[in-house]
């Protein structure tokens, strides 16, 4: 046994280094990209293809086992901050605008279903897909936003809607799960006690986030802490609701999403915290899309039948986020563009759950496996350029003001 | 033991009886070329192995919950043609040199860490259970961590976990087995002791092969579980 394990020196074993090595290539690629008005993110996708199953093989699936609850606790950070950026005043006060929003995650849905049934996948499976088709990835909107600096009406309106497609996901992704499950082999209980187990976990996870955001509220009162010293206690408080969430099984990216409504209500010095969180936020991203980049198996876009699958259901999200914005009158065309472009990004099953290491791979087929392997690794390819692209488009970008 | 592999089919009881005397029954039955004749023996045959096998299960098994009784038959079908001792102390057998003795074997009530579902299944709720067994054996020296058992994906049957761990130098496995819906856990512990080295402490080759051995076990008996009843 011993003689296999010789192949290796043993610092390219220690799964620290290898991430940390990840994380410095992401970083300085990033950074010679975006001086040359790429993206930033680009780094971690080509850090990650480098040092991915598709390059050298140095981070893994069985690396990530090492580190998941690393990557998870990063997962925490980013949907917090998509649910800050939610604004639930706004979205009620412009029923219309918020009512395209929501119907362009209906659309993205119902086509991407439609596509994998025409591509001869089974009813209940390309649901479960096309479920988690319907959410925005927010690893890569929000860098993308923060890399961009973006602010303007479509950047807020997406903002908004990569929390709303989340949620929308969410319930779809539960619904579809209870049936599914209740139609397996190993099924434990019929679809309406399968349903009522699927809303028991979202119910669980809210109650979470309540007794967290309870407890950061009292911490901050009682230790009077300043704006700038918060994000501490934050990032205690949202550490302790990930992992309640995880040991329980309940649903953590609802829990994350109330966090960040919560917390949006209660921090009015907006700047000074976003600063202090800043950072700890951009390591989180560049760590993410390192790890999806690397999980790429560049073969999955050389098999004909799931890389067309994959293109046609690429191309019908974008259409149909397009095709939901035609009532309103609230942004122009070239907005509206904008907005469906940036909205382009795409999460996998482990994301939804907030757990990487779940694949979801036991709903699927052979078939529709690769199908949804090949939709993520042209997620990782193009998505971030999509989304840059969009918010170019929008013309709300301030790449470089805080430089002077 | 039953033995129905070869053209001659045997049945071998060995009991130790109450006066500490071992008493020794064996049956052979070689099936008649006749159709008819071997029908009514097959009848006979059949009897006979129900009565023998009533023997190996211990009469207390037959009440309480379903799961009760099923243990006992996944032992026995664990046990195949491999010597082994079913007792009052519990069922003991060898496994690759090694003498294995169940320890502990029972139900009890379903707990959230352990759902049944393989995908329900966290990494956080398995180092919850591991964190759980350290505070409860401080002084054991952990082989397996608490896991989950590997199978394949598209596989009949739910989650089942195990782990290994040596204290004061038995060698002890432990298989959690959860049931269906709200339905009890299983549990079933087996342990065995190390061979002591001239030094005191076991031999690590000898541990590594027993914690191999153990695991191979415990393996064994989630399939037969997952075979038997799920």
């Amino acid at each position: 046994m011993n003689e296999e394990l010789t192949g290796l020196p043993l610092w390219m074993l220690s799964p620290l280094a290898v991430v940390g090595a990840g994380l410095l290539l992401s970083q300085v690629i990033g950074v010679l990209m975006q001086s040359r008005g790429w993206p930033k993110l680009y780094g971690a996708v080509l850090a990650g293809l480098i040092l991915g199953v598709s390059g050298l093989g140095m981070v893994d699936a069985a690396l990530l086992t090492q580190f998941q609850e690393l990557f998870n606790a990063a997962s925490a950070l980013v949907l917090f901050e998509v649910g800050r950026k939610m604004d639930l005043a706004w979205l009620w006060r412009s029923p219309r605008q918020g009512g395209v929003l929501v119907l362009g995650c209906v659309l993205r849905g119902l086509g991407a279903w439609a596509i994998l049934v025409a591509f001869g996948l089974g009813w209940g499976e390309a649901a479960f897909i096309a479920a988690i088709l319907i959410a925005v990835n927010p690893v890569v909107f929000t860098s993308m936003v923060s890399d961009s600096n973006a602010s303007g009406v479509a950047t807020y309106a997406a903002a908004n809607t990569v929390g709303i497609s989340n949620l929308v996901a969410l319930l779809a992704l539960s619904a579809s799960l209870a049936w599914m499950r209740s139609h397996n082999l190993n099924a434990e209980f019929g679809l309406s006690g399968e349903l009522l187990r699927q809303a028991s976990k979202l119910a669980l996870g809210a109650g979470i986030a309540v007794v967290c955001y309870g407890l950061y509220a009292l911490a901050t009162r009682i230790s009077k802490a300043q704006a700038g010293l918060r994000p501490g206690i934050l990032l205690a408080a949202l550490m302790m609701d990930l992992g309640l969430c995880s040991v329980t099984s309940s649903s953590a990216l609802l829990s994350l999403l109330l966090m960040g409504l919560l917390l949006r209500n209660v921090e009015t010095r907006e700047n000074v915290f976003q600063a202090q969180v800043k950072t700890a936020q951009d390591i989180g991203y560049a760590l993410l899309f390192m790890m999806s980049a690397a999980l790429v198996q560049v073969e999955h876009l050389f098999q004909w039948m799931p890389l067309t699958a994959a293109l046609l259901v690429f191309a019908s999200r974008i259409g149909m986020t397009r095709l939901a914005l035609m009532p309103s009158g609230a942004w122009n065309e070239k907005k509206k563009h904008a907005i469906a472009l940036s909205l382009c990004s795409l999460v996998g099953f482990g994301s939804l759950v907030v757990d990487n290491s779940m694949t979801g791979a036991s709903y699927m087929s052979e078939a529709a496996a690769s199908v949804m392997a090949a939709l993520l690794a042209l997620n990782v390819l193009v998505g971030p350029g999509l989304t840059w692209w969009g918010l170019k488009l929008a013309d709300e970008t301030h790449e470089g003001d805080e430089h002077g | 033991m039953m033995d129905e592999r070869g053209p001659e089919k045997r049945i071998v009881i060995l009991r130790r009886l109450a006066s500490g005397e071992w008493s020794g029954t064996e049956w052979r039955w070689k099936p008649s070329p006749r159709a008819a004749t071997r029908r009514w023996q097959e009848g006979r045959w059949k009897l006979l192995a129900e009565r023998a096998a009533l023997l190996r299960a211990p009469s207390e098994a037959l009440q309480g919950a379903v799961e009760t009784h099923l243990l006992p038959r996944v032992l026995e079908a664990n046990l195949g043609n491999r010597v082994g001792e079913i007792g009052e102390h519990g069922w003991q057998w060898l496994a690759e040199g090694l003498c294995l003795h169940v320890d502990a074997l029972g139900l009890g009530q379903q707990i959230m860490q352990l759902p049944y579902a393989v995908d329900d299944s966290r990494l956080e709720q398995r180092a919850a259970m591991q964190l759980q067994l350290a505070r409860r054996y401080p002084k054991a020296t952990w082989l397996t961590d608490f896991s989950l058992i590997p199978a394949a994906p598209h596989a009949r049957g739910g989650a089942k976990f195990y782990a290994v761990w040596i204290e004061q130098s038995t060698l002890k496995g432990q298989l959690w087995i959860p049931t269906k819906g709200n339905g009890p856990l299983v549990r079933l512990r087996i342990t065995t002791a190390l061979p002591a080295a001239p030094a005191g402490q076991p031999d690590p080759q000898a541990v590594a092969r027993a914690q191999q051995v153990m695991q191979r076990e415990l393996t064994g008996l989630a399939l037969r579980w997952a075979a038997t009843h799920e």
